[in-house]
């Protein structure tokens, strides 16, 4: 199970859930991808999108409008 | 990995916790229709347009004389939309203060600023030839019945996927490095929160006082400052989003904001029935050529609208999501701004040029005159707003099950 970081810190949608997407189709099921945002609209599409994949995801808020959305690839 | 399950405390239900977007559609419509009421229609890139003359003025540019806008009239507070326009820059200030999660969002890599430059003229560009941008040329518009704004979502749907393609080239390179920054610990978090709202409360007073300044000679000028701040809120708090509804289907598959921004239309389109039936008469028997609503169907307005899309794309905003995203911190999006001003001042020469030629020459097209009357406009406009929603809906779940 590896984990994975993806910064995504200062880039407007749609980038982060671009990059997101290419990110989880390049790894296997199991795997961790945490993706840095500071995006307040990213941080609803990033989880809404890979919920709606099935994945689980978490999210944490490290700084003032600053999250890491964590998505471990369940299928 | 578990799911952790965090007790929402009753600050996070009130001010922090983003709004559904169906939420958004609501709140956004009822504003509308408030400025409407109160006012004219919504309205957002013309007041932009108006500072970026009034910029090339200070360099001695009659831009009267060769962008064809007059400066020399305007007056910030008379003018309805210079005033919503700061109050969706501040709405979201507040918003996004009150939620404790402002920050500077600097940009990272020069190709954001470039893409927020060519996405900036382009926008402006766009919208001076489309006769509005988002709002003025489509969601104050499509309502109404005006074919024009069904034209204008085909053409910037155009653009977008354009301007979609054109992204992959300004997008900054991936990284998987963690940025080296401390985590904040649960007493700076709560220090940093208190500051935010505090913030937000001083900007909530001083605006009080500006309105009871002005308020004896620009009596509409409060009213209108509220209805501009509650957008701006609303915006922010829902993440809505109107260049997403048609960029997200062709680039990430996502179609939950197009659901949303299509609800709002028939929403509106309801309030604008209403209006419509006791302005012209539900047999339209008071409506004139002059008092038709709408834009002109012309070359120049479908190439706007197909401009404006690419910019809307690049730049990460619309002319609206522009104003919500300054007021979040993003720095893209006030490098973008300037250039906003400047393309749709400039392009005033474009539209002043070509006006009485093929490049300008159409008509307005009001559906109800087209239908036999507003009932059957009404109905046929839901039902392909409803077809629209359905569409969206049936390409989100084949995407996904796509993607794997």
């Amino acid at each position: 199970m590896a984990e994975k970081y993806l910064d995504c810190l200062g880039e407007a949608c749609p980038v982060p859930l671009v990059k997101t997407q290419n990110a989880i189709k390049e790894m296997n099921v199991g795997d961790v991808l945490v993706v840095g945002i500071d995006h307040t609209c990213a941080m609803k599409n990033v989880p809404d999108w890979a919920r709606g994949q099935g994945y689980n995801v978490e999210i944490e808020e490290v700084g003032d409008g600053e999250w890491e959305v964590v998505i471990e690839k369940t299928c | 990995m578990e799911e952790k399950q965090i007790q929402p405390t009753l600050y996070d239900i009130v001010l922090k916790k983003e709004w559904s977007y169906y939420t958004g559609s609501v709140l956004i419509v009822i504003f509308a229709m408030a400025l409407c009421m109160f006012g004219s229609t919504w309205g957002v890139s013309g007041a932009l347009g108006m500072w970026g003359n009034m910029f090339l003025s200070l360099f001695g540019i009659d831009t009267k004389a060769v962008f064809g806008t007059d400066t020399s009239t305007y007056k910030f507070f008379a003018n309805q939309a210079s005033i919503t326009d700061i109050g969706i820059l501040l709405g979201a200030l507040i918003a996004c203060l009150l939620a404790a999660q402002w920050k500077i969002r600097n940009i990272k890599h020069y190709k954001q600023a470039l893409a927020a430059i060519i996405g900036g003229l382009a926008m402006g560009i766009g919208a001076k030839m489309a006769g509005g941008c988002n709002i003025g040329g489509l969601f104050s518009q499509l309502p109404q019945f005006s074919l024009a704004a069904w034209f204008f979502l085909v053409f910037v749907f155009l653009g977008a996927t354009v301007g979609g393609k054109l992204l992959k080239l300004f997008m900054p390179p991936v990284s998987n490095k963690r940025p080296n920054r401390k985590r904040l610990t649960a007493e700076q978090k709560a220090r940093n929160k208190k500051i935010q709202i505090i913030a937000a409360c001083v900007i909530i007073v001083l605006l009080m006082i500006v309105a009871f300044v002005v308020a004896p000679t620009y009596p509409n000028a409060p009213l209108l400052m509220v209805i501009g701040i509650g957008l701006g809120y609303a915006l922010q708090r829902s993440r809505f989003c109107f260049t997403a509804a048609y960029r997200d289907p062709g680039l990430t598959g996502e179609t939950k904001l197009t659901r949303a921004v299509i609800v709002a239309f028939a929403l509106s389109t309801i309030f604008f029935f209403g209006k419509h039936a006791g302005t012209f008469g539900t047999d339209l028997s008071k409506l004139t050529a002059d008092n038709m609503p709408g834009n002109v169907i012309n070359i120049q307005m479908c190439l706007g609208a197909f401009i404006f899309g690419i910019g809307a794309v690049l730049a990460g905003g619309c002319a609206s999501g522009t104003f919500v995203r300054m007021g979040e911190g993003y720095v893209q999006l006030w490098i973008c701004f300037p250039f906003f001003c400047l393309g749709n001042a400039v392009a005033g020469a474009i539209t002043k040029a070509t006006a009485g030629t093929w490049f300008t020459a159409g008509s307005k097209v009001y559906l109800p005159a087209v239908f036999g009357g507003l009932v059957p406009a009404l109905i046929i406009q839901l039902l392909a707003l409803l077809g629209l929603w359905i569409l969206a809906w049936w390409w989100e779940g084949k995407k996904r099950s796509s993607f794997n």
